[in-house]
């Protein structure tokens, strides 16, 4: 599923990344959103979500967010 | 003769890099952009000993790999300029992230210093950097720091000459066998020792063997290898405690970045910068000029007299030097204002939170949420509004907001406003202004959309950024960076603004010993006449005081004052005896005057500068109400609200987009500013 499907307060696993190519998945995945890390969706605010991962929080727009497979 | 050292800070952002960088380089801060380019470049020069250290402070990027203009400066400045040490600022708190990037530094082969920035945050989280240890399996020097308040700044200067005379260089990042063993081939060939650059040219070539063997591309491979050796290294060096710690942040947040309550917050916020800057800066604006016009320039007057300086010099250097430098000085309070409560509150964690909450409604218009901050910042003052738009990460957003800054009106544009509503609009001047207002707004919006469909075509980027906690920063390191931006600002600006207002008084002033009237900028003002006379301005003395009108647009008129007073006989103000003592003595007192009401404005909750006192130039509205009409007048002032008629925001213009765009949004401005008041004026006749 992707991120679309989770409700705000919710943990997950980032399952796989789609679009590897795409600069910003690789921005992504330089800050630390890859394969098998854990976070949580802190706020969704419209077109923006927020996560939380480790100490950092990250805002990611839902069109990019849909490259990203999450899991429970 | 001192050593010089080139030093490069590198790190992800929010580590805290420009705090650093602030306590390391004190006033000797400057700001300015990185050629070519709109990301702003931070430098500093240090004495140190025997050292002269040059710092750059690299854009905030999490890896070296081209994804923005950041990352591509960065590696350009890396490979061309090859600093002599690398100061690489780590959030101690994300650890292992931070290390990627460490781990594409270290490939560069440059000595290098670790600063674990953050390290009371970490302790208090229960992260534990195992400091001898990252010095030992790298070879490099290694430093705790805080960069609110400056622990450890000696320690990295002493690091930082301890790595540059080192003759051993940091041990560069191993991979797996496989991938070394590719690389050792690729440097026998290539003859290069630089580690990074035989990976971009692995990376360019790709490498079947490898690829086959992964089953995944080699830029993906080198990825991967690099993560893992951050993540081996992170294993190796970093112990965390369970601490258990309720977060603050999140709960600030939850209140901050709530829908409805975010919102009140944030039009909050934006009154308060917008009533603090304005209110506590306007009466030291009004010093100043007082200071410069009251006291300075007759002051340089009385001396030239004194020493049978020529006529014509004394006024052009009361007059244009004087003045012109007096110009300059009065946006200072302002732009130190702003850039105070800007600094705040981007230091503070509040600004990138903005871009959060307002993105679903510029998201309307094609742009992200951080637009919102410098196009507010606009109604007040364009100048430091086009310089807060500095802190947009997109270059097609930050030239969009800096094209629909200018649109928004400010004060003064609102002075030239309630002169021409008090004598052609009396029943209704509110709405005629309001309109006014919103026609900016609206022609902002058609700017937007113009330049999207033209020039910066293409989606909008996708929006990915990192919040940091909400820190409270240091005053100290808030003030350096807003000293640096007021020098800067004297500085680019102020050679601009100096030369077009030298030109602007010689223009107004030659042939010497010749009327007004007969001045070189008559001449153009008649020679304009035939292009305004189509949207209703068909006097020459309202098309020559636009001419000085570029230095301000509340100059028009000033300047139509002076024209008027020249050709239809209205008394000028006679220049009173020049007394020193009186003046020093009225000057300090008006300093005093200027404290006291800046604090006393405090307590009204109105914005008070933006306050226009109509009772100025009784006797020029008289002239003015028979040389204008209702509808001339209307024209006049949407040219005047569209055309940007300001040197001040045309010379932080040009230092942002380059002269060549700035010079073109000039035309487009002045073509759109015509077209509007032609439709404006074309149609009112019509109906009338």
């Amino acid at each position: 599923m992707n991120m679309e499907m989770l409700k705000t307060g919710e943990e997950f696993t980032i399952r796989a990344l789609k679009e590897k190519e795409n600069p910003m998945i690789n921005k992504l995945y330089a800050m630390g959103v890859k394969e098998g890390g854990k976070a949580k969706l802190l706020l969704k605010n419209g077109r923006v979500y927020l996560i939380k991962l480790g100490n950092s929080r990250v805002i990611i727009d839902r069109d990019l967010a849909k490259f990203i497979e999450v899991a429970h | 003769m001192k050593k010089t050292l080139k030093v490069a800070i590198a790190g992800n952002p929010n580590v805290g890099k420009t705090s650093l960088l602030n306590h390391i380089a004190g006033t000797r801060l400057k700001v300015g952009n990185w050629p070519g380019v709109t990301v702003e470049k931070k430098e500093a020069v240090v004495e140190v000993g025997d050292y002269r250290i040059h710092f750059i402070d690299l854009p905030g990027i999490y890896t070296l790999e081209p994804i923005s203009e950041d990352e591509k400066i960065a590696v350009e400045f890396l490979l061309q300029e090859r600093p002599d040490v690398i100061l690489n600022v780590i959030d101690s708190t994300n650890f292992e992230r931070n290390l990627l990037l460490t781990t594409e530094l270290l490939e560069f082969g440059i000595p290098l210093v670790m600063a674990l920035n953050m390290s009371d945050e970490a302790q208090r989280l229960g992260i534990r950097i195992d400091k001898s240890k990252l010095k030992e399996l790298l070879n490099v020097q290694v430093v705790e720091t805080v960069g609110r308040t400056g622990k450890g700044t000696k320690e990295v200067l002493k690091a930082i000459i301890e790595a540059a005379d080192d003759t051993s260089n940091p041990r560069e990042p191993v991979y797996s066998d496989s991938l070394e063993r590719v690389l050792e081939k690729l440097k026998e060939e290539k003859r290069e020792e630089n580690k990074h650059e035989l990976i971009l040219e692995l990376i360019m070539r790709g490498s079947k063997e490898l690829e086959s063997r992964e089953g995944k591309p080699i830029n993906q491979i080198v990825k991967d290898e690099r993560f893992a050796f951050a993540h081996g290294l992170a294993k190796e060096v970093l112990k965390r405690e369970l601490i258990s710690r309720r977060d603050l942040t999140d709960k600030i947040d939850r209140v901050v970045l709530h829908p409805f309550l975010g919102l009140v917050i944030l039009l909050s916020v934006i009154y308060l910068v917008f009533k603090l800057s304005f209110d506590l800066s306007a009466p030291f604006m009004d010093w100043i000029d007082g200071f410069i016009n009251g006291f300075l320039s007759p002051l340089s007057l009385e001396l030239l007299k004194s020493l049978h300086s020529p006529e014509w010099f004394i006024r052009f250097f009361s007059e244009a030097v004087v003045g012109g430098v007096g110009f300059v000085l009065t946006f200072v309070p302002l732009i130190g204002a702003i850039y105070f409560f800007i600094t705040f509150l981007e230091m503070s964690g509040y600004i990138p939170r903005v871009a959060f909450l307002m993105d679903n409604f510029m998201h309307k218009m094609g742009l992200h949420g951080k637009s919102v901050i410098p196009l507010v910042m606009g109604f007040g003052c364009n100048v430091p509004a086009i310089m807060a738009a500095r802190t947009m990460e997109s270059k097609r957003d930050k030239f969009i907001v800096i094209a629909m800054i200018p649109f928004m009106s400010c004060p003064a544009r609102l002075v030239v406003f309630a002169f021409f509503t008090s004598i052609f609009f009396r029943k209704n001047p509110a709405l005629v202004i309001t309109g006014l207002y919103l026609t900016g707004i609206l022609i902002a919006l058609f700017t937007a959309f113009l330049f999207k469909k033209i020039e910066l075509k293409g989606k909008l980027s996708h929006f990915v950024m990192e919040l940091p906690p909400y820190r409270l920063p240091s005053l100290k390191s808030v003030l350096v960076i807003v000293w640096a931006h007021v020098r800067e600002f004297l500085y680019r600006a102020g050679t601009l603004i100096f030369a077009a207002s030298i030109a602007i008084w010689l223009l107004l002033n030659f042939p010497i010993n010749k009327p007004a009237s007969e001045s070189l900028a008559a001449g153009i003002g008649k020679a304009l006449v035939p292009i305004f006379e189509p949207i209703g301005i068909d006097d020459w003395r309202a098309t020559t005081s636009m001419i000085p009108a570029f230095l301000a647009r509340e100059i028009v008129i000033s300047s139509m004052g002076t024209i008027f007073a020249a050709t239809e006989g209205l008394e000028e103000v006679q220049t009173q005896e020049f007394n020193l003592a009186e003046e020093m003595k009225n000057q300090v007192v008006g300093l005093g005057e200027a404290f006291v009401l800046a604090l006393g404005s405090m307590l009204n909750p109105k914005v008070e500068a933006l306050s226009v006192d109509e009772s100025e130039y009784e006797g020029l509205k008289e002239i003015i109400a028979k040389h204008f009409s209702q509808l001339s007048a209307l024209s006049f002032m949407i040219f005047i609200l569209i055309y940007t008629s300001c040197l001040g925001t045309f010379a932080v213009m040009v230092q942002e987009v380059g002269k060549l765009r700035g010079t073109l949004f000039l035309g487009y401005s002045f073509v759109l500013a015509w077209l509007v008041a032609f439709l404006v004026y074309n149609v009112g006749r019509l109906i009338s």
